[in-house]
């Protein structure tokens, strides 16, 4: 027995009850979001955290048990992010501590960076689901994008002879796809034949991250592309482990989207 | 036998590249005593801007490693293709297929007088499968009219072998970003970039190469020393064009005998 108790006399099932019961609770509330963004590297953070902030309902799908992708650590495992300019104003805007390594070049520790980000995420009003794996697309009327079937991520790791376990369905007005080079629901709709999908070209370093922002935008009616799933949806010459074009491409990725959704309305 | 001289050589600039258009104007007269004109817009044509950037989204090399791939146009590409004609401002990192563009241009410039030597000036970067179904960024792309692309002279030609080596390894230690632009110093003078002042001097090298086309319907030379050179690497283009900057002696004298001939004409 402890010489004095410091936490409150809780037992397990009130443990259990108010992890299902909260989680139940958020999950059956953004089973129908106004965004649904699949991928919660920095991209579809910082998309999530855009749109969020100006109140749109914002569900995040990470299959993962982490969040923040590639965003904990640079090249070469080594836990430093380096942006170009206008990248910093990024770090800036989100209080990231960074220094100028050079002219136009900057540098911030990967861990703050990342949580920063994550925290920002969470504080505007983003909600997410991780271990949680996509699994196909829901489309509507016109081949429209409206949702996304979603799994367990285990389920996957499972032999499916042992494992029948079905997926269900979140709806959502729009769904964007931050799911890196795998453009997992670009590539969805390829299956289906409603978009080809070309994978991405050699690496190119130098300026491929304004042709990745500049190609960030809404890729099928409902779905917008962003991160480094746009490289694989158009084609475009990939690129080497640089951060500024995932933020300001989510940040795109959020604008676009508000546009949209100011149309729906 | 006489050969088939144009009227004058007129060169559509779809570059926003800086380019001394008056040396390059000097260099023609004073060695083909032909007029270039040159001209910032296409003539007017029957296709609107819809089709044009559709036909431009069209030309769009989507994979490298495929050329047989085609492809419909995503929406937004076709939005990018018209804010790019709009702007005149292309992104020079997307790869656009030469022999489409070849096609699309001669289609654009049909209107025109068939008696001038038709160039194009462009930022697009172009390219061509060639028969082993790789696929090669290319300087210039001749034909009526030929093509000369500024990202291709800057991109097509192979820097030298350090360059990539020492990329590569900074690339994979995730420091590409940090010493990229001490590495482009360090080998300033033996590749041409962006914003280069010798591109106007590579320029007419390819101009001479558009022409020979027209009229010999051979634009190259083997002669690494010769204007008319075909360069893969980069140090070649900067000393064929930059350093001895002249015809061989073989095409010297093509260039002698097609201005008598245009002098016995005239």
């Amino acid at each position: 027995m402890p010489k004095k108790n410091i936490f409150a006399k809780v037992g397990e099932k009130e443990v259990t009850r108010a992890i299902v019961a909260t989680f139940a609770k958020q999950f059956q509330s953004y089973v129908d979001s106004d965004c649904l963004i699949i991928g919660a590297g920095p991209s579809g953070l910082m998309a999530g955290m855009e749109l969020a902030k100006k109140k749109v309902k914002v569900f995040i799908v990470e299959r993962n048990n982490y969040l923040g992708g590639g965003f904990w650590i640079g090249g070469y495992l080594m836990n430093k992010l380096t942006v170009r300019e206008p990248g910093q104003l990024v770090f800036k805007q989100l209080g990231i501590p960074y220094e100028q390594y050079s002219k136009g070049l900057y540098v911030a520790d990967g861990p703050h960076a990342c949580s920063r980000l994550i925290a920002s995420a969470c504080d505007a009003g983003v909600k997410f689901a991780n271990m949680t794996i996509f699994d196909d697309v829901v489309v509507r009327e016109d081949n429209r994008v409206a949702g996304a079937v979603v799994n367990w991520t285990p389920v996957t790791a499972l032999p499916r002879e042992i494992t029948c376990v079905d997926p269900v369905a979140l709806e959502s007005k729009l769904v964007i796809d931050a799911t890196g080079h795998d453009a997992a629901v670009v590539r969805k709709l390829g299956e289906r034949g409603l978009i080809k999908v070309p994978g991405f070209g050699a690496m190119w370093v130098e300026r491929s991250e304004d042709l990745l922002v500049e190609y960030t935008g809404e890729a099928h009616p409902g779905l917008i592309v962003c991160g480094m799933a746009v490289t694989t949806t158009f084609g475009l010459p990939r690129m080497g482990p640089t951060f500024g074009a995932m933020l300001l491409s989510g940040k795109k990725a959020a604008e676009t989207a508000l546009k949209i959704l100011k149309k729906k309305r | 036998m006489g050969v088939d001289i144009p009227r004058k050589i007129v060169l559509y600039n779809q570059s926003r590249e800086k380019v001394d258009f008056k040396k390059l104007k000097e260099f023609v007269w004073g060695n083909f005593a032909l007029k270039l004109e040159i001209r910032q817009n296409f003539p007017a044509n029957k296709l609107s801007i819809k089709d044009l950037t559709l036909e431009f989204a069209k030309s769009r090399v989507r994979d490298i490693n495929n050329p047989l791939a085609k492809h419909s146009p995503l929406p937004l590409e076709i939005a990018n293709e018209e804010h790019y004609l709009k702007n005149n401002k292309v992104n020079p990192n997307l790869i656009y297929d030469a022999l489409k563009l070849l096609l699309l241009f001669e289609k654009l410039l049909k209107v025109e007088d068939p008696g001038n030597c038709q160039i194009v000036l462009t930022d697009r970067l172009l390219g061509t499968f060639a028969d082993d179904s790789r696929f090669h960024l290319r300087s210039i792309v001749c034909g009526y009219p030929s093509i000369i692309s500024i990202s291709g002279i800057v991109e097509a030609p192979a820097r030298p072998k350090e360059f990539y080596l020492i990329k590569n390894r900074l690339v994979l230690l995730g420091l590409w970003e940090q010493e990229e632009d001490n590495v482009r110093a360090r080998f300033k003078s033996r590749f041409i970039d962006f914003g280069d002042k010798r591109i106007t001097e590579v320029l007419k090298g390819f101009i001479s190469q558009a022409l020979f086309f027209y009229f010999a319907k051979n634009p190259f030379c083997e002669e690494r020393a010769c204007r008319l050179f075909n360069s893969h690497w980069q140090e070649d283009l900067i000393y064929s064009q930059v350093k001895t900057g002249r015809f061989c002696k073989k095409h010297a004298r093509s260039v002698k005998n097609l201005l008598i001939q245009e002098r016995m004409e005239k």
